[in-house]
């Protein structure tokens, strides 16, 4: 995993602050090692890697975008109204 | 009868009937008699005939219990046999098969018991009575399918989350839970219920195929399932499965529910498409993305694909060549650089945002160290590095041409896919405008005529070069690709599939060039027969002086082999002579001499090489190479000579060999040769004979040399032996 976005579990809009922030909280999950996420923190924090990294991981999935379906679920009862089968081969 | 009488004939039928094993009669003579007189050894009789009965009545017992058990009776059969077990006194042994039988029979009754409390359950409707009988069926032991039974029961009772625990404690037990169908539908059901949908419909993936009466089911299902993945952002990979079987089950098998509404399985289906798609993406699983994207690739996929087979071709060298071709295409896309600056202008996000030059460098550099990577792991092909080499000059030269198909044009209808448009318009599509591209990609995208239509439009405004020009137009051509790279041994077939003498100059260089590459094919494989396809490049070859460099570098190249310059002189020598140019003549001389200098440590004679060499000095007489080989050729040939006199004996010969050699190792040779000869000499006995062979000796070294030490020896013996 060297996606510095996916490391710290920020989006490309993300600011100095928020990055510091980022980094605080990737430590005390102990998802990545220190070094993975001090560099992930290097990458963002210089201006043309940070451009590359977007370049490289970040996917603008908008083109592919499909909308799930808009079926109307009953509000009052959050499951679904299902009746137990008897199966049979 | 007096009593003694009477008590002697109880005693004697007693005893008779003992012997013949009626103890149930012999007993009753022996009470007779005891009854007269008690005595004890009639009383030892009575007590041997009891013991008797009750050992006889045992063997019935169990007589009888084994037919019991034959009969299939087991309660009668274990009464039976623990009968005989409690018949064992303290005069007979208890056998140990007896108390393993009737462990044998309980468990049997047991399970019989247990068995006709579940039927009875299973004829059961009230569901809580079914679930007691089950507990009390347990209670004898636990049984898979009595637990599935139960956790069904608990289903119907609307008690999922006891089910879902049931389930769960008993999988982590027997590992095989559920074993039916229906437990494992209700164990889907009661996660369903439970509010885990994708669990849930795990548990049915199985069933799908057998039970297209769930489909309705499932269907329902979707909105929730859709909602719980969308708060996780994983496992879209059931769903898309599951809705492959719906939609591949045959409709007639399927309940009209199913297939009321095929638009929302199908809507469904490519919303599920989409999140997985999303979901491989940032998980980094990549290698399964191709798939799900259409093929061929749409424009819109362009920029996915780029980044898709940089990142799987840093594992896989396989990807390698189709990265090349999509990175370098999107990373020279424009619109695409443009779009990262909306993010690094965003407050407080980054400054000193670098330009996209500087940009497009750095990330051409990214595909510069895989390139690397792979060459120094041995794994990058000539091929693959032609490809590499090719692609990345062609964008660059088309991108340096600072031309752009016009904007307006994206808005037309159609964009690239229409017909009759002006070759502007169709460089841009309603997705992106892919341009410039490489000629991989512009092949690959159906767009090279549209590329070669632009270029000729626009030629007027190009401060190019000709042959800069023809290199990048026929760069786009069909068959263009060749221009770099032919695989070894397909020279010839693709020789054949060029056209003749072309009309168009563009057309014709790209023959020439073909031809060109063919012929180094033809060199680099260390063939002969190149003559053909140098021919039909010459005049490419009179006008290209890249191309005669690249003759000229292989010459030189320390790692060129001795088969390829031995292909590489022949051609070279027939190229010397249709071309003015004096850099390529005396490579030519130099690979001659090095073709000779190789065909002289072979062995091969003397003529041959010269005549060789004649054809060397005859292209460049100054040719240091071609010198040297000379005077190589012409030691190696006194050397031969030398040799020859010598073994001849011919002293004089070889001497005037030694004059005009001129050289100093052939002159010592003989020399050496000549002290040995004196040596053996004045060894001899026969005066006379030292005599004549040391006027000998002296007259060739006084030929060869007067000054040299062993002329003088030799003159000073002869002086001494008195001899003119």
């Amino acid at each position: 995993m060297t996606d510095p976005f996916i490391i710290l579990g920020v989006d490309e809009t993300a600011t100095k602050k928020e990055i510091m922030l980022a980094v605080a909280d990737a430590l005390r999950d102990g998802r990545h090692n220190a070094k993975t996420i001090a560099a992930a923190q290097k990458m963002l924090f210089n201006p043309l890697t940070r451009a590359q990294a977007v370049f490289r991981y970040r996917v603008d999935f908008g083109p592919y975008a499909v909308s799930a379906p808009q079926v109307p679920v009953d509000s009052e009862n959050r499951r679904p109204q299902l009746v137990r089968l008897i199966i049979s081969p | 009868m007096d009593k003694t009488n009477q008590l002697q004939a109880f005693l004697s039928r007693g005893e008779r009937l003992f012997a013949k094993k009626s103890y149930i009669a012999a007993k009753k003579e022996f009470d007779h008699a005891l009854h007269i007189a008690p005595d004890k050894d009639t009383q030892e009789k009575r007590r041997l005939c009891e013991e008797q009965i009750r050992l006889d009545q045992r063997k019935e017992q169990i007589k009888k219990a084994r037919k019991l058990e034959k009969k299939g009776d087991i309660p009668g059969a274990l009464n039976g046999f623990s009968a005989a077990l409690a018949a064992t006194g303290s005069t007979i042994q208890a056998e140990p098969w007896l108390q393993d039988k009737i462990a044998q029979l309980r468990h049997r009754l047991e399970i019989g018991q247990m068995t006709s409390a579940v039927e009875k359950a299973d004829d059961e409707k009230d569901p809580s009575i079914r679930l007691a009988l089950y507990d009390i069926a347990l209670a004898q032991g636990a049984d898979p399918a009595i637990l599935e039974k139960k956790a069904g029961c608990l289903v119907e009772m609307d008690r999922y989350e006891e089910a879902v625990v049931l389930y769960a404690n008993e999988a982590t037990t027997s590992q095989s839970i559920p074993q039916s169908d229906q437990g494992r539908y209700d164990f889907g059901f009661a996660l369903i219920a439970c509010d885990r949908y994708l669990d849930g419909v795990a548990q049915w993936e199985p069933l799908l195929s057998d039970y297209p009466i769930l489909f309705p089911q499932i269907i329902t299902l979707l909105p929730y399932l859709t909602r719980e993945l969308a708060e996780h952002g994983r496992g879209y990979a059931l769903p898309r499965r599951i809705l492959a079987i719906i939609a591949g089950t045959d409709s007639r098998k399927t309940s009209p529910a199913a297939t009321q509404d095929p638009q929302l399985i199908d809507q469904y289906a490519r919303y599920f498409d989409y999140c997985y798609l999303k979901e491989l993406w940032y998980a980094g699983e990549h290698s399964a993305i191709p798939a799900l994207l259409p093929s061929p690739p749409r424009r819109r996929d362009v920029s996915l694909l780029a980044k898709l087979y940089l990142s799987l071709s840093a594992d896989n060298v396989e990807y390698l060549s189709i990265a090349i071709t999509y990175w370098l295409t999107v990373i020279h896309d424009r619109d695409t650089l443009r779009s990262l600056h909306v993010h690094q202008d965003t407050p407080n996000v980054s400054s000193n945002a670098p330009s996209d030059e500087i940009l497009r460098d750095s990330l051409l550099a990214l595909l510069d160290k895989q390139v690397a990577a792979h060459a120094r792991s041995d794994q990058l092909s000539p091929s693959l590095s032609a490809h590499w080499q090719n692609e990345r000059r062609q964008i660059a030269r088309l991108a340096a041409l600072s031309i752009e198909p016009e904007e307006e044009a994206a808005s037309s209808e159609g964009g690239m896919a229409s017909h009759g448009s002006s070759s502007n318009e169709d460089l841009i599509d309603g997705d992106r405008n892919y341009f410039p591209c490489t000629p991989a990609f512009a092949e690959e995208f159906g767009i090279s005529d549209k590329i070669l239509r632009l270029l000729r439009e626009k030629k007027s405004d190009f401060d190019l070069d000709e042959q800069d020009w023809l290199e990048l137009y026929a760069g786009y051509l069909p068959l263009g690709q060749y221009m770099s790279w032919i695989d070894p041994g397909n020279e010839e077939k693709i020789f054949s599939a060029l056209p003749g003498k072309a009309q168009d100059q563009e057309t014709e260089y790209l023959r020439q060039r073909i031809a060109f590459r063919c012929g180094i094919g033809r060199v680099l494989a260390g063939g002969r027969y190149s003559r053909k396809y140098f021919q039909a490049a010459i005049p490419l070859l009179t006008k290209n002086p890249h191309l005669r460099q690249e003759l000229i570098y292989l010459v030189y190249a320390e790692t060129t082999s001795e088969k390829v310059i031995s292909a590489l002189s022949d051609a070279m020598e027939f190229l010397a002579r249709r071309l003015d140019d004096s850099r390529f003549l005396e490579a030519t001389a130099h690979c001659i001499g090095l073709d000779v200098e190789n065909l002289m440590h072979q062995g091969v004679v003397t003529g041959t090489l010269e005549k060789r060499l004649d054809a060397g000095l005859a292209i460049c007489p100054d040719c240091p190479q071609i010198q040297t080989t000379l005077s190589n050729v012409r030691r190696e040939q006194n050397f031969r000579q030398l040799d020859k006199a010598m073994r001849a004996m011919n002293l004089g010969k070889a001497a005037r060999i030694v004059v005009e050699a001129e050289d100093e190792e052939i002159k010592e040779l003989f020399f050496d040769a000549m002290e040995n000869a004196y040596d053996s000499l004045m060894g001899g006995g026969n005066q006379e004979i030292v005599s004549l062979g040391l006027r000998n000796l002296y007259e060739a070294c006084c030929t060869a040399d007067e000054e040299h030490w062993l002329t003088e020896q030799l003159g000073e013996d002869l002086l001494d032996r008195r001899l003119p």
